[in-house]
């Protein structure tokens, strides 16, 4: 019957939106279980079936703003994910700041300029770097439990990718495809699971998703030539790094200012 | 009534409603309805991240029941919840005696 596809079609939108979430299948039963009454109750004052359809439906408000409404309150019972969520605009700016710090180091710490290169500026760029790769990797946990109300695979995995990404910086930062290309991986793979509810602005998670993986070809190129020739391609390398920290600044910084600024109003909003 | 009014308002409205015994998201927004006399009449969506909300905060619980033929999920209160309420009941009513009496243009105070 056309007016059952009615609900069906705002189920199935409103299904996909919350899709992410441990508890989606309560959820879309706890809003047929609402829709359907509510349109039975029109039905039984004379409403014919299609118009009490439409006008439950109405009166709900639109799939995609309710779905976002209620995945913005975390999973009952994750103590973690509530934590993350309040604090990830923090963390965000503190990440968004080390990697002000990192990228300055990583040009240094990797090149001649001011002064010739030394151990030791290498050695701080690469602890930089890692720390740097550590506070990311949180944030991108954060986002993640946001997202999806609650611990699963996709997050322990995007987590170890990121630990791993931090332990190639420490250990040999110069190589830079072996820390990028994790970073990359776990950025990347946050982005599109949390792209629904992110809270940064579409823009630059668009060109993030679309800039990081040019870097980390780039970090790539840079190494294999630095291999094979034994020349080191300063002008690269600092593209790379550069590329990649003023990607990551402006996105953390974005997320940072955007969440800043909802802090406190994590009160549903009466349409 | 511009609900631009509700907000702030929502979760006392909704633990008051609950209080009465478990009810399902629809049955809080009839009683928020018929209640208030068609004055609080909300985009219904947004009232399941109240309730979700206040269950989050350990102030709600719900159960899992059927009707029609369909699961239907019951909210009730927790001793939390009714804790809250009467605290939250008391402060609102102390707030609008306050501002009732600054509506009522009582005479200005006399000293001695």
């Amino acid at each position: 019957m056309a007016a059952d596809s009615l609900i069906d079609e705002y189920l199935a939108v409103f299904a996909e939106r919350v899709a992410g979430r441990r508890d989606h299948a309560d959820l879309v039963d706890e809003v047929a279980d609402h829709l359907h009454t509510a349109s039975e109750r029109l039905e039984l004052l004379g409403v014919d079936p299609e118009t009490a359809q439409r006008r439950a439906l109405a009166r709900f408000g639109e799939p995609r703003l309710v779905a976002g409404l209620i995945t913005s309150v975390p999973t009952k019972g994750n103590v973690m994910s509530l934590f993350l969520s309040r604090r990830l605009g923090a963390l965000s700016a503190v990440t968004a700041a080390l990697w002000v710090v990192a990228t300055v180091a990583g040009v240094f710490g990797n090149s001649e300029i001011a002064g010739g290169w030394t151990p030791e500026r290498y050695l701080l760029s690469s602890v930089l770097i890692a720390l740097a790769c550590l506070a990311t990797t949180g944030v991108l946990v954060g986002m993640n439990l946001r997202a999806t109300g609650g611990l699963d695979a996709a997050i322990v995995t995007i987590a170890a990718v990121g630990v791993l990404s931090a332990v190639a910086a420490a250990l040999l930062s110069w190589v830079t495809v072996g820390w990028m290309t994790p970073l990359t991986v776990a950025v990347v793979w946050t982005l599109v699971r949390a792209r629904r509810n992110h809270a940064g602005s579409r823009v630059f998670t668009t060109i993030t998703l679309v800039g990081l993986p040019l870097v980390a070809v780039g970090a790539g190129i840079a190494n294999v030539v630095a291999f094979t020739t034994d020349v080191w391609l300063d002008p690269i390398a600092w593209t790379t790094f550069l590329g990649l920290g003023v990607l990551l600044v402006a996105a953390f910084a974005d997320v940072s200012v955007r969440l800043g600024r909802h802090r406190g109003a994590d009160r549903a909003v009466v349409a | 009534m511009n609900s631009e009014a509700l907000k702030g308002h929502l979760d006392l409205l909704v633990l008051a409603i609950v209080a009465d015994g478990p009810v399902h998201g629809y049955g809080v927004i009839e009683s928020l309805k018929d209640r208030s006399a068609g004055s609080f009449d909300l985009a219904e969506g947004t009232v399941y991240p109240v309730l979700h909300r206040l269950e989050r905060a350990g102030l709600l619980v719900h159960e899992w029941s059927e009707a029609s033929g369909r699961r239907r999920k019951l909210y009730r209160l927790t001793e939390a919840g009714r804790a809250r309420l009467t605290a939250q009941r008391a402060d609102w009513r102390e707030f609008v005696a306050a501002v009732e009496s600054i509506l009522r243009r009582s005479p200005w105070p006399q000293t001695a």
